[in-house]
């Protein structure tokens, strides 16, 4: 082979060996970055190795193709001789080390699959819950107001009736004794006491108003509607859920409150199944409104929980706030319901919830009575 | 008892051993040509790996970023010059006086002199890894400074 081919041979083969260098060493310097950023994602651990592996193979080659040249042309053939082996060598065990990475790349794929869904899954549930929780608050903040100004109404309409009743006595005893002189007095005072009762009255209209926010509910609609938002979760569990509910079922009330208030209960009966448990949620048609019936073949709570389980700031889990219940019977008493919660251990829990179908007429009744 | 003539019939197998030698090949010798098979096998293996990697990007969600089709490019390009540099050290296998002098065969000739150009492929293939690692970079770069311009 004359010099005229071997030039551009040789040309190609130095310049592209140095190029190999520079780009192995930008890619592990862009890989090193990557990395840095993210340090817990697997992809980019894999991708370091890969990298890493294919820098040091074209380290090898390249160096070992430029020696290559230099000795040849520099009449040291023996000494090429010698390196070329290791060089060689070297190269194959490196091939060898690329395969060995890139038969993890399926598994990474896996665990990045993976760990995507969870994260979704994870911002799909904490979103819920941040919303459950405004609700909740929202449920105590309109109780605690209608509590302050109902305990405010009856602290003050007791007094005032009395102050009432006592200047009405004055003022006839007055106009017997002095002909109605400090009438007009009288009359200013009156005013302010009627003003005090007026004061009074709105008070108490504010639990109606709060009662006004409600609108008829499909109760099977809402039913199916928390069922399914805490499928995936049974399902991951290994639970089974089991939903029956009569179409003509509704009630008045607020759809948020009361979805609130089953979600909840429907997690606390997840959270206490193990795997292959049943859940069951039933709704009925009684006379006066609907039952829902929740039952779960769980471990149970013994008898002396359960006598607690509704009340504020109990529970029996680390972390918990035990608030979560005491709030469920908060909203279902906003809806003139009850519920009750009766448990066997080893055979499960039963929670029944009643909600009265025509609230609104309830309301009404009560106020007019 | 049994143990007892168990234990005369193995020395007597060893005994035996010493007295008349034979060579047992229980050492493999490793001559030159399975250097040579060994990177061969390297190279088929490098490309395997290199298809696997640009077969499950493009299976995966990852072959909707542009950055992850670089990846697949260089990936593809590395399985070429694998494909050429296996050929050209099949080519080699010749005399070197073939090499240097030509072996009469022009087509062949013309071959080998290609198959000694596999940077021409390499060379692209880790351009295209770099491009998709620096598009990586940036995007994380970008993803970061969205998420702290988020109030």
């Amino acid at each position: 082979m004359n010099f005229c081919f071997r030039f551009p041979l040789v040309c190609i083969d130095i310049v592209g060996s140095l190029g190999m260098i520079v780009l192995a060493a930008l890619c592990l310097h862009q890989v090193v970055i990557l990395s840095r950023q993210d340090r817990e994602n697997p992809l980019n651990t894999y991708l370091f190795w890969l990298v890493a592996a294919l820098f040091v193979l074209c380290l090898f080659r390249s160096v070992g193709h430029i020696l290559k040249h230099l000795l040849l042309y520099t009449w040291h053939q023996d000494l090429w001789a010698t390196i070329a082996p290791w060089s060689g060598g070297l190269n194959s065990a490196m091939f060898i080390v690329i395969f060995a990475v890139t038969l993890f790349f399926r598994d990474v794929l896996i665990f990045m699959n993976r760990m995507t869904s969870d994260r979704a899954r994870i911002e799909s549930t904490s979103k819920q819950l941040l919303s459950l929780n405004q609700e909740i608050e929202t449920v105590v903040s309109d109780r605690t107001k209608v509590e302050m100004a109902l305990n405010l109404a009856h602290e003050i309409r007791n007094p005032v009736m009395i102050i009432s009743g006592l200047l009405r006595r004055l003022r006839r005893k007055n106009a017997e004794n002095t002909g109605g002189s400090n009438g007009e007095y009288h009359h200013e005072i009156q005013q302010q006491i009627n003003q005090l009762e007026g004061l009074v009255d709105r008070f108490e209209k504010m639990q109606q108003q709060a009662r006004q926010a409600f609108s008829p509910i499909e109760l099977k609609k809402l039913l199916a509607e928390a069922i399914e938002n805490v499928r995936p979760e049974a399902e991951s569990k290994g639970i089974k859920l089991v939903f029956s509910a009569q179409a003509a079922a509704g009630c008045h009330g607020n759809e948020g409150y009361l979805l609130s208030a089953f979600l909840h209960l429907l997690r606390n009966s997840i959270e206490a199944c193990r795997s292959g448990s049943i859940i069951e949620l039933r709704s009925s048609q009684v006379a006066s409104g609907t039952v829902i019936t929740l039952h779960d073949n769980g471990p149970g709570i013994n008898a002396q929980v359960v006598s607690h389980v509704f009340e504020p700031f109990y529970s029996t889990r680390d972390g918990a706030t035990g608030m979560g219940l005491s709030y469920v019977r908060q909203i279902i008493h906003e809806h003139h319901g009850k519920i009750t919660l009766a448990s066997v251990v080893g055979k499960g829990t039963t929670v029944e919830v009643f909600l009265p179908s025509h609230l609104d007429l309830l309301i009404e009744g009560k106020n007019s009575g | 008892m049994q143990v007892k003539n168990g234990g005369y019939m193995v020395f007597l197998i060893l005994a035996g051993g010493l007295v008349f030698p034979e060579a047992a090949f229980a050492i493999q010798f490793h001559g030159a040509p399975e250097g040579l098979y060994l990177h061969q096998i390297g190279h088929v293996l490098f490309a395997a790996a290199m298809v696997g990697f640009a077969y499950r990007i493009r299976n995966s969600r990852l072959r909707h970023d542009t950055a992850w089709q670089l990846m697949t490019w260089g990936a593809c390009l590395l399985v070429l010059w694998n494909g050429w540099a296996f050929t050209g050290h099949i080519l080699s296998l010749d005399l070197v006086w073939q090499h240097l002098n030509g072996s009469g065969n022009a087509r062949l000739d013309l071959l080998r002199y290609y198959s000694q150009m596999d940077h021409l492929l390499c060379v692209p293939a880790l351009l295209c890894i770099y491009l998709a690692l620096r598009k990586m970079v940036a995007a994380k770069y970008q993803h970061r400074a969205g998420k702290e311009e988020q109030p």
